[in-house]
Order: C-alpha cells, then sequence, then structure tokens
C-alpha cells in the first residue's frame, strides 16, 4: 500500500467524521434552540364563555378571572402544586401572637399605565377587595382592625384574632380576587356599586389589557416592562414574562368549533374539549393533547333546613345508596374520571383525604333503610331535586343519581329541571330538598374559602353545625402544619358523618394545544405567560 | 254533503271557466282513477299517522327497554344487536326513546289541534257573523299571527318554564289564530250566499244559520287545517325541545334527543339521525295527509293557505 | 297612497307599545334571577344583594317601570345586563349576520323553487311532476334543525369541504362569505324553498287554465313567451304572499340555524337574552321583530298592489 493511497481515504474518513457530528449537532442545536423561550408571534386562543366583567372584584365567574390572572396579581400567588408563594411582595412578617402582618413590597414593579406600585395603592386595592363581600371578606373583616401604609413600599394589618389563611385569602385566582389596581384607578370608582371598565383593568401583570370586542374576543399585548420573578416559572407563581407579542382570545362557545379550529391550526390554544373526542383528537398529529385529571368535581348537595334531610341519618340513607361510578361515567370516559370521596382535589396535598372512602364507594341499600327507618320516615321517601339542563353535564350526572335513588325504592324523586337563571334564585327559597353543583380546585384553595363550608350559602346545604364552626375558627387560628393535617383529619370525619354533600368525584378535563406551542400549563384556566411558538410557526 | 257553493279561503278566488267545467263534464271516469292515484299519497299519510297511534299506544310493549334506564357504562355504543339503534351518552337506548318519544308527538298533536280549533273557531265565526266584533277581533288575530310561531312558544316556554303542558299551551295559542282566520273567510263567504240571505230574510235566527249552515260548510277546510297544524305543531314541539325550551328532558322527545346528539356528533352521529328522521317522516305524512284530505274534499284549495299562515 | 302608509304605520305604534310593556311585566313576574346569574354561583347572598342594586331590580315594580317608560321617552332603550352594553349596540351588532342569512336563504329558496315549481306546473302530473313536488314535500317535513346538523356532519366533518361555525361578512370577500353561508342558507331555506315551489305550481296551473293564456296561444305567440312573459308574471304575485309571510319562518328559523351553526346573530341573541332574563334585551328585541313584522306585512302589501293593478284601488 503506498501512503499517496491511504491518505486521501483517510482524509475522507476525517471528512465524514467532521461532517457527520457537524450535521448531527446542528440536527441537534434546533431542538436546544426550541427548549429556549423566545419573543414573537400571536397567540390565538379559543375560549367558550364570554365574562360579563373584567372588574375582578365584582363577581365570581371564572371567564373573568381567566382574564385577570393574565393582566393583574396579587400580593401573593398559587404554584402549580397549589402552594401559595410571594408574588408582589418581598417578605412578610407576623408577630408571634399572629395578629400583626407587615408586608414588604417589591420595588421597581410597574403598573401598565407607568406608575410605580406602592403601599398606597395595595391599600386601597385591599380595602376595595374587602368591601365586595367575597368568601374570606366576613372572616378577615370580623378580625381587622387596620390596614396602613407604614410607608412607600410597606403595608401593616393588624387583626384582633390571629388569622390563619392569610396567604390563601390574599392568593385568590377565582371569585372575588384581591388583586393590586393603581390607586389613581380605584379613586374613579369610588361607588360601593361600581364596576371597573375594560380599559382601566390595570394591573402589574406580564400582559396588558387592549380592546374587549364583545362575543368576539378580547386582545392583549404584551406589557415590556413586566417586572419578573426570578423563582422558576409554576403555576400563577415565578417568572411569569410573556413571550407572545399578543393574545387574541376569541369566543367559540360552541365546542365543535372550538375542535374544528384547534385541527385546522386557527387556534394555537383550545381551551374545554369534549372528552368523547379524545381519542379521535389524538391521533392528529397537528395537536398535542393536554389533560387536566382534576378539571373539576361534581356533587349533589341537600338542603339541610327542611325534611327530611335535616336529619343526618336520611343523609347517611343516600350517601348508602348513590354509586359514584356511574355517576362519573355519565360525563366523561374511562379514564378520565376520578373516585374521589373527598371534596378536596386529590392534588390539594394540604387538605386532600381519603377519609370516608368506604362510606364513598359503598352501596349497602340494606344499610339504606335502616337508617331511613331509624328516621322515623317509611320508604319510599319523596323529595324534590332542583337540577340544571340535561344538555349540560352535570344535569346528566343529576339523572343518573335520581335514577339510582328510584330504583333503590328507597325514595321517589321530583325531578325539576330549570335554567341557571331560575335554579339560582330557587336554591335561596330553601324549598328544594337537594341540588346539583359543582367546584374547580382554584375556588376551594382552603377549607376556609368555599361556599360548601359557608352554611349561609345553598352549596353548603345550609347545614348549621357547631363542629364545623370550631373546624374552621382552629384552622383560622393556626398556620401550623401538624395543626392544620389535624384539623384536615378532624373535617373528613365530620363530613362523612354529616355528609352536608355526595360528592360524585373529579372528572377530567381536555384543552389542546398546536404542536409548535411550548411551556404551556394546563392546571385550569388559560394561562398566557411562560407560554412561546418554538419558532417554526 | 258537500254544496257545489265555493268555501275556500285562499287568496285567489277560483274561476268557474269553460275549461274547467269541460273537464268536469267530460272524463268522469279519469277525474275517478286519478283522484285515486292521487290519493296513493293519502293513504300512506294515513299509513303513518296510524303508525304513530300503534307505537304511541303500544310503546311499552313494542319498546325493548325503558325510555329513561340509564347505563352511563354502555355510553355511546354503536347499533349493535343489544341495542338496535345504539345508546346515548348516558347508555339509554335510542329505540326505546325514539319508540316513547311517539307518545309525546301524538300526545301534542292530538291536544294541540282541537284546542287550537276551538280557540280559534268561535272567534273567527264571530268575526265572520257579526260586522261590529270583525274589526276588533281581527287585529288581535292578525296581531298574534304577525308574530312567528316559534318566537311565541319561546317566549311563552321562558317565562312559564318546561313542561308538556306549557308547550301545549304555547302551541295552541300559537295556531288558533290561523283557525280563526279560516273560520272567519269561511264564515263570511257562505253568509253572502242567498239562501242564507232568504233564511234570515224569513226570520231564522243567528245561532240556526250558524249551526246549520256555516259549521258544515267550514268542517272540510277545517280537517285539512287539523292535518297540517298536527304537522307543524310536531316540527314546533320539535324546535321548541331542541332548543330546551319545550317537554322537559324525563319526558323523550324527539327534538330533546336531536339536540342531545348534537354534542355528539362526531363520535355518535346515530344519537341525532334516528330521531330526526322520526321527525321528518311524521311531518311529511301528516302533510300528505292534509294534500290528500283537500285534494279530495276540494281541488279548488289547491292553491294553498297563503292566508293560514302557518309558518 | 302617502296616507295610507302613513297610518299603517302610525297603527304599529300602539301595538309596539303593547308589545314592549306585555315583554317587560311578563319576565319580571316568572322565576329567574339575572343578578344571581350575572353575580355568579358562587357568589355570597350579598354580593348578589350587590349585583341586584347595581341593576336596578332592587326597586318596586312600579318604580322600574317608571324608569324604564321615562327613558323610552328619550329613546334610551336601555343597558343589556349580561353584555354590558346599550341594548340598541348589541342588537345592531348582530343583524348583519341574521339579516344576510335571512337574505341568502331567501334567494336560495327562490332560485330554486320558481323553476321546480314552474317545470312542476308545466309538465303537470308526469313524473316529473311528482317528483318535483315529492322534493318539495321532503323540504317542508324536514326539521331545519335536523337537515343542518346532518349537513354540518356531512359537509363539516365528514367529508371537511365547507367550514362550519365562523361568519364572515361580506365586506371580506365573496368568497369566504358564500362558504360559510352556503349550509346554513340552504338549512334554513327549504323549507321556505318547499313551500314557494309548491305555490308556484298551483298557481302556475291557475293562470294557465285562463281565458288570456288561450288567447295567446291563438295569437301564436311561442310556449316560451306564454309562459315567460304572461303566465310567470300573474303567478307570481300570490307567490309574494308566501315570500312575504315565510319571512317570518326565517326569522323563527334563524335562531335554531344560528344555533347550530354557531352564527353570531339576532336568532342566538334572543334565545340567550331568553335564557338569562336579560330584561332589558328581551324587551327591545320584542319591540324591534313586532317592528319589523308590522313594516314586514305593509311590504307585502304594497307589492301586491303595485303588481295587481285591480287592487290598486283599494289603497
Amino acid at each position: 500500500m503506498s501512503p499517496s493511497s491511504t491518505a486521501p481515504s483517510r482524509i475522507a474518513w476525517l471528512h465524514v467524521i467532521v461532517l457527520g457530528t457537524v450535521l448531527m449537532l446542528g440536527g441537534a442545536f434546533p431542538g436546544l434552540a426550541a427548549a429556549q423561550p423566545r419573543p414573537g408571534g400571536t397567540y390565538e386562543v379559543a375560549y367558550d364563555l364570554s365574562p360579563f366583567t373584567l372588574d375582578a372584584m365584582a363577581d365570581t365567574i371564572s371567564a373573568k378571572s381567566h382574564i385577570v390572572n393574565n393582566v393583574q396579581e396579587a400580593l401573593f400567588a398559587p404554584d402549580a402544586g397549589l402552594v401559595t408563594r410571594p408574588m408582589l411582595v418581598d417578605k412578610w412578617t407576623v408577630s408571634p401572637d399572629g395578629l400583626v402582618w407587615t408586608f414588604s413590597l417589591r420595588k421597581g414593579v410597574l403598573f401598565h399605565n407607568g406608575e410605580t406600585l406602592k403601599a398606597d395603592d395595595v391599600v386601597a386595592s385591599l380595602r376595595r377587595w374587602l368591601s365586595r363581600d367575597g368568601t374570606w371578606a366576613p372572616h378577615l373583616k370580623s378580625r381587622l382592625e387596620s390596614l396602613d401604609r407604614v410607608d412607600d413600599s410597606t403595608v401593616k394589618m393588624k387583626l384582633s384574632k390571629p388569622f390563619g389563611a392569610m396567604l390563601e385569602a390574599l392568593s385568590m385566582v377565582e371569585g372575588v380576587q384581591p388583586v393590586i389596581f393603581p390607586k389613581s384607578v380605584l379613586d374613579r370608582y369610588p361607588g360601593e356599586k361600581d364596576r371597573v371598565k375594560e380599559q382601566d383593568v390595570i394591573g402589574t401583570g406580564p400582559y396588558k389589557f387592549v380592546s374587549w370586542e364583545r362575543d368576539r374576543r378580547i386582545v392583549l399585548e404584551r406589557f415590556d416592562r413586566y417586572a419578573a420573578r426570578k423563582e422558576p416559572l409554576s403555576g400563577f407563581a415565578g417568572n411569569k414574562t410573556a413571550y407572545f407579542d399578543r393574545v387574541h382570545h376569541n369566543f367559540v362557545p360552541e365546542a365543535a368549533g372550538r375542535v374544528a379550529g384547534a385541527l385546522t391550526g386557527r387556534y394555537d390554544y383550545a381551551i374545554n374539549l369534549p372528552l368523547d373526542q379524545a381519542a379521535q383528537i389524538k391521533t392528529n398529529p397537528a395537536v398535542t393533547v393536554k389533560i387536566n385529571p382534576y378539571g373539576g368535581r361534581s356533587e349533589f348537595t341537600f338542603n339541610s333546613t327542611i325534611p327530611p334531610f335535616d336529619k343526618k341519618a336520611m343523609r347517611q340513607a343516600v350517601a348508602n345508596v348513590l354509586e359514584p361510578e356511574e355517576m362519573l361515567a355519565a360525563i366523561a370516559p374511562k379514564g378520565f374520571y376520578t373516585l374521589n370521596s373527598s371534596p378536596f382535589f386529590p392534588n390539594q396535598s394540604v387538605w386532600f383525604s381519603k377519609i370516608g372512602y368506604e362510606t364513598y364507594i359503598t352501596r349497602d341499600l340494606k344499610k339504606a333503610r335502616e337508617l331511613i327507618t331509624s328516621a322515623g320516615l317509611t320508604p319510599p321517601v319523596s323529595i324534590a331535586v332542583i337540577s340544571i339542563p340535561v344538555a349540560q353535564p352535570g344535569g346528566r350526572q343529576i339523572q343518573v343519581a335520581v335514577q339510582q335513588l328510584d330504583e333503590s325504592k328507597l325514595f321517589k324523586v321530583d325531578l325539576q329541571i330549570m335554567d341557571w337563571t331560575v335554579m339560582v334564585q330557587k336554591r335561596w327559597e330553601k324549598k328544594h330538598n337537594a341540588m346539583y353543583n359543582a367546584f374547580n380546585v382554584w375556588y376551594q384553595n382552603d377549607l376556609v374559602a368555599p361556599t360548601w363550608n359557608n352554611p349561609q350559602h345553598p352549596a353548603s346545604g345550609f347545614l348549621a353545625s357547631k363542629t364545623r364552626d370550631d373546624l374552621l375558627d382552629r384552622r383560622l387560628q393556626t398556620t401550623s402544619a401538624s395543626d392544620i393535617s389535624q384539623i384536615r383529619d378532624d373535617f373528613h370525619r365530620w363530613f362523612w358523618d354529616e355528609v352536608p354533600l355526595f360528592p360524585f368525584g373529579n372528572f377530567a378535563t381536555m384543552d389542546t394545544v398546536g404542536q409548535h406551542v411550548k411551556g404551556s400549563q394546563h392546571i385550569g384556566g388559560p394561562i398566557y405567560f411562560g407560554v412561546w411558538f418554538d419558532g417554526k410557526k | 254533503m258537500r254544496t257545489s257553493t265555493p268555501v275556500s279561503a285562499s287568496a285567489t278566488e277560483p274561476r268557474d271557466t269553460v275549461a274547467s267545467r269541460a273537464r268536469l263534464a267530460g272524463g268522469r271516469t279519469r277525474t275517478r282513477l286519478a283522484r285515486l292515484w292521487r290519493s296513493r299519497y293519502t293513504i300512506a299519510g294515513l299509513g303513518i299517522l296510524t303508525a304513530l297511534i300503534v307505537l304511541a299506544v303500544f310503546a311499552d310493549q313494542i319498546a325493548p327497554y325503558g325510555p329513561n334506564r340509564m347505563r352511563p357504562t354502555e355510553r355511546l355504543q354503536r347499533p349493535s344487536a343489544t341495542h338496535l339503534f345504539g345508546t346515548d351518552d348516558l347508555g339509554r337506548d335510542i329505540l326505546s326513546r325514539t319508540v316513547f318519544g311517539a307518545r309525546l308527538t301524538l300526545t301534542i298533536g292530538a291536544v294541540v289541534v282541537p284546542v287550537s280549533l276551538l280557540l280559534g273557531v268561535p272567534l273567527g265565526v264571530a268575526a265572520g257573523y257579526y260586522p261590529r266584533l270583525d274589526g276588533p277581533i281581527m287585529r288581535i288575530v292578525d296581531g298574534l299571527m304577525a308574530f312567528p310561531a316559534v318566537l311565541f312558544a319561546i317566549t311563552l316556554m321562558a317565562a312559564l318554564g318546561p313542561s308538556v303542558a306549557n308547550v301545549i299551551i304555547a302551541l295552541s295559542l300559537a295556531y288558533a289564530p290561523s283557525a280563526a282566520r279560516l273560520a272567519r273567510g269561511s264564515t263570511l263567504a257562505v253568509q253572502a250566499m242567498v239562501y242564507v240571505e232568504a233564511a234570515r230574510a224569513l226570520g231564522a235566527r243567528d245561532r240556526h244559520l250558524i249551526l246549520r249552515h256555516v259549521l258544515p260548510n267550514i268542517f272540510a277546510p277545517l280537517l285539512v287545517l287539523a292535518s297540517f297544524t298536527f304537522a307543524v305543531s310536531v316540527l314546533t314541539e320539535a324546535i321548541l325541545s331542541f332548543l330546551g325550551a319545550g317537554a322537559p328532558p324525563s319526558v323523550a322527545s324527539w327534538g330533546t334527543m336531536v339536540a342531545e346528539g348534537r354534542n355528539f356528533i362526531e363520535v355518535a352521529p346515530w344519537l341525532m339521525f334516528f330521531p330526526g328522521g322520526c321527525i321528518a317522516i311524521v311531518v311529511m305524512g301528516l302533510n300528505l295527509l292534509g294534500d290528500g284530505l283537500r285534494d279530495l274534499l276540494d281541488p279548488r284549495l289547491r292553491g294553498g293557505f297563503p292566508g293560514s299562515g302557518l309558518s | 297612497m302617502r296616507s295610507y302608509i302613513g297610518r299603517r304605520l302610525a297603527s304599529a305604534i300602539p301595538v309596539v307599545l303593547v308589545v314592549a310593556v306585555v315583554g317587560f311585566v311578563l319576565f319580571r313576574l316568572t322565576p329567574g334571577d339575572p343578578a344571581a346569574l350575572l353575580a355568579g354561583d358562587n357568589a355570597t347572598r350579598e354580593q348578589i344583594e350587590r349585583t341586584r342594586q347595581y341593576l336596578g331590580l332592587d326597586q318596586p315594580i312600579h318604580v322600574q317601570f317608571g324608569r324604564y317608560l321615562s327613558r323610552l321617552a328619550h329613546a334610551d332603550f336601555g343597558q343589556s345586563i349580561f353584555l354590558g352594553r346599550p341594548v340598541t349596540t348589541a342588537i345592531l351588532e348582530r343583524l348583519e349576520p341574521t339579516i344576510s342569512l335571512a337574505i341568502a336563504a331567501e334567494i336560495f329558496a327562490i332560485a330554486l323553487a320558481i323553476p321546480l315549481g314552474l317545470l312542476a306546473a308545466l309538465r303537470a302530473n308526469t313524473w316529473l311532476d311528482q317528483a318535483a313536488m315529492a322534493l318539495a314535500l321532503a323540504g317542508l317535513s324536514i326539521p331545519a334543525f335536523w337537515l343542518g346538523l346532518l349537513l354540518v356532519f356531512s359537509f363539516g366533518v365528514k367529508l371537511g369541504w365547507l367550514p362550519v361555525g365562523e361568519f364572515r361578512p361580506l365586506r371580506d370577500g365573496l368568497g369566504p362569505f358564500v362558504r360559510h353561508m352556503i349550509l346554513p342558507a340552504i338549512s334554513l331555506g327549504l323549507i321556505q324553498m318547499a313551500l314557494t315551489a309548491r305555490m308556484v305550481r298551483s298557481s302556475m296551473l291557475e293562470v294557465l287554465r285562463e281565458d288570456y293564456i288561450r288567447t295567446a296561444h291563438a295569437k301564436g305567440l311561442s310556449r316560451r313567451t306564454i309562459v315567460l312573459q304572461h303566465a310567470l308574471r300573474n303567478a307570481l304575485i300570490p307567490t309574494i304572499t308566501v315570500v312575504g309571510l315565510g319571512f317570518g319562518a326565517l326569522v323563527s328559523g334563524a335562531v335554531v340555524v344560528e344555533t347550530i351553526f354557531a352564527l353570531p346573530g339576532l336568532g342566538r341573541l334572543t334565545a340567550s337574552a331568553l335564557l338569562n332574563r336579560d330584561y332589558p334585551l328581551i324587551q327591545a328585541i320584542l319591540m324591534f321583530v313586532a317592528m319589523i313584522f308590522i313594516v314586514m306585512n305593509l311590504l307585502v302589501d304594497l307589492a301586491y298592489a303595485y303588481l295587481d293593478p285591480r287592487l290598486r284601488i283599494r289603497y
């Protein structure tokens, strides 16, 4: 072998190796590049229901919160694990007796109108929030002695009794929200009934409000001077930098329209698609299916003010008749629901418990009959159940529940179907015996918050119970984790003894995003920050 | 007994032309045969109505399952041996629900038709007979007719709430004006006849005239109207149920079934296919019946009922 | 003539007012609480009360009525509860899709009905006639919502030819407008087509029996001239009535078709206003619809008079 014949082949191999490596790395680089968020693009969203107002403190409609959470911020925010993290607050301290809370605000945080966040803004916003009668308001107001600015970046709250749920209350991402407005804006809405107009929905959030074309869409724009936190993004906490130039939050109330738009690429993000089409949609390469296993919970709520469900034994009897899996199967295919006896969601690590699961899952007609007779009644017992129209998932679950009750021969059910607008009125009249209700996880971020623990509200069945009141009081007095676990267990024992309502379990919700969308979170409600296009769009 | 005097309420006045007289006088056999041939559609319509009645009356025997038997674990199954029309998303057998839906359809039609006639005919006859009542009555009637029946029914149902009784009330009120209009037109026509004038001159009382002359003459067009009213009330009830403003969900209604099926059109098209088809068949049958009756009873009515406002 | 029109329109005003009052009273006295719906289903009692005050619904009914009348006198029809804007704006915004749909449906109906009815009449009692009338009968019997769903299923879902669930206004281009409008127009127009076809056929048959047609024949005019220039014109007169009255069916059918095809029109607005108890919107829509119908009836009468000189004497 002469040297001249081997040298070219070695060089050739070198060329091949180098070329191959370059090609491989070149192929890898775009992949690497995609892992880095890049700004740009307009995010087309298909959302279902229109809000009625964008004033965060005016109502409890989810559609409003879903916009507010992208545009405005509160002192604290929940992360993806439902743990409360600081947002606009830098540090906070609580006095040893739990009566004085001092919040230090972050510096250099800007509002969309250019103003800098100051303590005056926080005080004005929190005062307004408290005056709007949300679920936390009565508990905090009854304890609040003063709420004042100490200096431009410090706010102090003095309480008469400890308030263990302070962080949970100040981090609500649903319901009447304690988001921070500029004081200059709130000064223009001094009246108790005033609603902030959409152009004045000014916040510190990563997007700012641009326009609302009724029934068509809401347009948001990136706020370039957003003061992002340094911690990694998780849920509504951490680094919420916005990458899209604009977001078009389109209203597409028909599920079929959202599905069609998602599959044709008209929408980058389609929310709340019918679970029955999951199998078909999954096969489509244009979209990625994102499932939130704990999208919602529905339940059968009693009215404990009138017979027969004023008696605990009767409520327990129903618990022994109802078979929850059928109820869940009525609205979701297998794999899209979770049997869960707790009114809390499985991902609510602080409050979730399996105490009572046996009662929940067991169907014991003999025991039910005994309970009914022990209450002094003879089966079949006549009851009136109010529900929303059957076309909606909750209506279907109630139909199955009613069938179970009728087929057991222990109850005779008069099912009254009515529109929402009639139902929300009738349930206050306390003439029904049971009704349908539903919740999502953000609304019940703590034991004290949910309306199903408020004995003045139909969602609780109006059940008055000293045990529960004591539990809520205990909870409000403490911030210790071990106390809270104890309260949690006690609560669940009470819950499955008194049975104020029968939870059917959890069902999933399904969204899709286009294949070029990265970083999206699907924990309930659209999140537009921390999401970007991977460059191929 | 058919008189040879015109009793039509159509907008175009029939003309007694040479051509039509020749047709009547000449080929009587051909006319009879033609009538029989044309009446095959009427017979078909009658057959469909009979089938509806049989399904409704014997639903319990015919349907394999109860209409509200829910088995959510068997939801959205394709048509198969155990479920000939498949199951819906609550696992209810669609064939059974379709059969029971016939019951609601028949009930609606069977009650709305006589009630709307009972409401409308006396008003119409009064308006036709007493000129002083004509103005005010017809103004109200025209006002009611100006409003499309569906919108009127939706408004009423939104106010009254969902129940079969309310649907019947809403539809009867919606279709009474047509009956009134028809009755009035016929009454006016009869009134104009010479023998009626003569009878009156002889001192016959109003009630006698109405009972013996007016009513028998409007019977035929009212029968035709009844058939069309049945058809359109089936359609309207379906629309109301589809929009959620009709029968409550515990009652199997074809319209509700189509509405429910709408949400599953991609995964389970059979949900809406069968009940919708039934609506179409029944309405078609009733229209055929109405056409046939009209042809049979008075061919000159073939011009349609533009004044009846059955829309 | 002018005074006739003036009188007709003037007599319309009390009707519209009666409709407004009835609409006002009817809904406020029936169950349904828009305040509770507006506040959200997790709202506390205090929140709902606050919302009720915001809407002015906490006042006694005669106070509310008084306020309503005084605003009406200033041509202020009020604010929609759920849309948060003046009802007039809400209605005007929704007008375009509904009118586009109605006109498209009517064009479809007439374009198909006249040839169909004509053909059936000219070939009366042949198989062509039977087929055409069978088609018309089918069109009459198929419920619009079912047809709409079938069309959505076959053309929209299975074949994917036509888009579903959006409205493209005409100013966005004729192509997209037609593509988005075709299925809804067919769903809505089919019944109208059937009625009109039958009407055309029967009135053509009537007209063809007339003496003057035989005269025209005798004069040696071609069949085509007779049919198109003489017979059709006269046959169309009663057809106008059907078309005009059918407009009512179109508007009520629009509610259903708009729901199925997700068109943001007046029909859907009406359905949701009724469902939500959006009182100001309901009242305004009822008045608006009543007005439209009165105008429609007037136009039909006038068209009739214009086309048939014998009727002009009445006016």
